[in-house]
């Protein structure tokens, strides 16, 4: 675990608006969905920073702009100090040996015409790094890595469960010594003792091969688990970056601790405060204006919908968008009670 | 106790397909008292959705049939009823509510037609009077402005707010028992805790029995009084919510507890269990969990273990609490089982 070591990738001012147009022959542009809006962090190397957040709030969209899968609208993306938006064509492909991505569903992911061989294997031809015996002899070795058989490189997609599945996606991502892999809720569409295989695969092979995770996904006990910070989305911006064990004890979003609270929490004899937010999150093609959370957040101000918070370190890495900062002076009430074991 | 108001018994539930006879529900037995909410646990394959749609007798036959078994409601066995007296019962007595709330909804009727359909057939009320409760149904589920929503689509609806509409629907003819699938699995945790909480207020006011089925661990610990694990099928272990996490008996549990993360717990590394689930084609004799159990003896393999009694209102499938089981056994065992429980730890 790096905490103070040199930073991989850095994301500054990124934006990505998807269009809304109107009429069929003449499309007009009516609007934007501001799928993200304005968002910046950076990921140490060797660290694992998760990027939580409910759906649509634009964490997949950051995910897939970094590795230009889709091409950004505003900001810049450093990664080992080259912006990854001003590459060319062939630069890219060269850059995309050093950024993998582990997909959501790891029953679309994999091509189910080709062998599970070609799929790990096609990687290491198109950035020329392996071909005949030599491409073979190193799929044996990546699917052992990822704790499957070498014999299963001659199977199809359709012959594994979904757990064997995304560690064939995972032998694919790392086939080419990537740097940084974009863990795109890798472990959301699995059973639970699935699951705690898959993020202890991940673990093992951080720790092996020193890779960078952006690890994305909504289960907050998850992204607790194997994250060293976290970073709260919620409607395109980031609310809240902190390292885990502070943003869990000392949170200070009212959107962070609405969310820690709404957990529900395998243990009976917990009894916690629930903050149990009003309304559904509004559509990012209108956000509300100011803060974007003025209109479920229970402290908000008047002034909450005027003025768009900043963005800006409260002291020692704990970022923050929030001027109201309700729980300045007193621990939030999630954090504190749910350590308090009481009586049914 | 008095008597169960739902009574499930040996129920088993086949599937005949090409391959081979899926065994999806392989002998589910428990009791649902009034008022009580009940949890079933299990993974995808466990047979949980399974066993609702029995209950409902919703099975598609073929290639589903229920083989054997009793479901015995306020007394009378639903598996002998007619299908028209079974079409009173469906909806109206025993509601179900839905995992996919998008795509449980009929899209191109309005949320209004759609409650008063169940309130017209089973309270034979008229078109009128259907459609003031199915108002009042989405007030009492908090919807806004439920007075004018009851006239609009499902696709107008989040995901949230269509669970809502779901729930007024399966509640709006006052069941006395609800079968809730999965009933926030598809939601965000924020809509997800909105849903838990509208869910324990409306069983509090209408009494209503539930039957929760679910994969989370943390959604039973908040929701439910009793709790059946279910693996390939078959109930491995019965007990009270409060002995499931502080006394758990059954390996299969252990191990599911372990491959949780937990939020406020440190923990270096997750235990899982090893292995995959067994395919219900081919299950092997003995213990369907015996080839992924740390703890397998030889009679696991063997005999499909029968229910143990290991404590007060508390049963697990397993040989470990035989005598089949040394001391040695049964000393690993109790140590594994309290490393698992929620008063381990932290």
């Amino acid at each position: 675990m790096a905490t103070n070591g040199e930073i991989l990738l850095e994301v500054r001012d990124l934006r990505k608006y998807y269009p809304v147009t109107k009429g069929f022959i003449f499309q007009r542009q009516v609007g934007a969905v501001k799928a993200v809006d304005d968002i910046s962090f950076f990921i140490r190397k060797g660290e694992t920073l998760g990027l939580v957040g409910e759906s649509g709030c634009g964490k997949t969209t950051t995910g897939r702009v970094i590795l230009r899968l889709q091409e950004p609208t505003a900001g810049q993306a450093l990664f080992e100090g080259r912006d990854i938006f001003k590459l060319g064509k062939e630069e890219l492909r060269r850059l995309r040996r050093d950024m993998q991505i582990i997909f959501q569903d790891p029953y679309s992911s994999l091509n189910p015409r080709m062998t599970v061989g070609d799929i790990i294997g096609e990687p290491l031809e198109i950035h020329r790094l392996a071909r005949g015996k030599e491409k073979v002899r190193r799929v044996q070795e990546l699917l052992e890595v990822v704790g499957l058989s070498p014999y299963h490189a001659n199977r199809y997609p359709h012959e594994f469960s979904g757990g064997q599945r995304q560690r064939i996606g995972i032998a694919r991502a790392l086939a080419v010594n990537p740097k940084l892999i974009i863990a795109d809720e890798p472990v959301s569409a699995l059973d639970v003792s699935i699951q705690a295989q898959v993020l202890n695969l991940l673990e093992e092979l951080q720790k092996e091969f020193g890779l960078t995770y952006l690890f994305i996904a909504h289960d907050l006990s998850v992204v607790k688990h194997i994250s060293d910070r976290i970073a709260v989305m919620y409607l395109g911006k980031i609310v809240e970056l902190a390292e885990t064990e502070e943003l869990f004890s000392n949170p200070q979003h009212p959107y962070t601790e609405a969310l820690l609270s709404a957990v529900p929490i395998p243990n009976p004899e917990l009894r916690r405060e629930r903050i149990i937010l009003p309304g559904d999150v509004p559509s990012p093609i209108n956000p509300p204006s100011g803060c974007r959370f003025h209109t479920r957040c229970l402290y908000a101000q008047p002034s909450c919908k005027v003025n768009e918070p900043p963005f800006a370190d409260i002291g020692g890495g704990h970022y923050l968008a929030c001027p109201v900062q309700p729980f300045k002076h007193q621990r939030s009430k999630a954090a504190v009670l749910s350590k308090q074991p009481a009586k049914r | 106790m008095a008597d169960p108001l739902l009574s499930v018994r040996n129920l088993k539930t086949y599937f005949y397909t090409d391959e081979g006879v899926v065994r999806a529900v392989d002998g589910l037995s428990y009791d649902l008292h009034r008022g009580e909410t009940l949890g079933i646990v299990g993974e995808s394959g466990s047979g949980k959705s399974v066993h609702a749609l029995s209950v409902m007798r919703l099975i598609p036959t073929p290639p589903g049939k229920i083989v054997d078994g009793q479901i015995l409601f306020e007394g009378r066995d639903l598996l002998k009823l007619s299908d028209e007296q079974m079409r009173r019962i469906r909806g109206n007595r025993i509601a179900m509510v839905f995992q996919e709330p998008m795509t449980s909804l009929n899209p191109v009727l309005t949320i209004g037609e759609q409650i008063a359909e169940a309130i017209i057939l089973h309270q034979h009320l008229d078109k009128r009077a259907a459609w003031t409760r199915a108002a009042e149904m989405l007030e009492r589920v908090k919807i806004p402005l439920a007075r004018q929503r009851v006239k609009d689509y499902p696709h107008q609806f989040s995901g949230g707010m269509r669970q809502r509409v779901m729930i007024a629907m399966a509640l709006s003819c006052n069941p006395s028992v609800l079968i809730a699938d999965e009933p926030t699995t598809a939601l965000d945790v924020t809509i997800q805790a909105q849903i838990i909480e509208l869910m324990r207020e409306l069983q509090r006011d209408f009494g209503t029995s539930i039957i929760m089925i679910t994969h989370n661990l943390g959604v039973v610990a908040e929701m439910c009084d009793n709790v059946v694990v279910m693996y390939a099928g078959r109930p491995i272990e019965t007990t009270t919510i409060k002995r499931i996490f502080q006394e758990p008996k059954h390996p299969y549990t252990w191990g599911l507890l372990h491959s949780v993360p937990k939020l406020y717990e440190r923990r270096e590394r997750l235990i899982p269990i090893e292995g995959q689930p067994p395919s219900l084609i081919d299950l092997p004799p003995g213990c369907s969990f015996a080839p992924r159990c740390p703890f397998a003896m030889e009679i696991c393999v063997q005999a499909d273990p029968p229910d143990f009694p290991v404590g007060p209102t508390h049963t697990a499938k397993c040989y470990l609490y035989s005598d089949k089981a040394t001391e040695k056994e049964k000393k690993a065992a109790a140590a594994a089982g309290l490393a698992a429980s929620s008063l381990s730890g932290s």
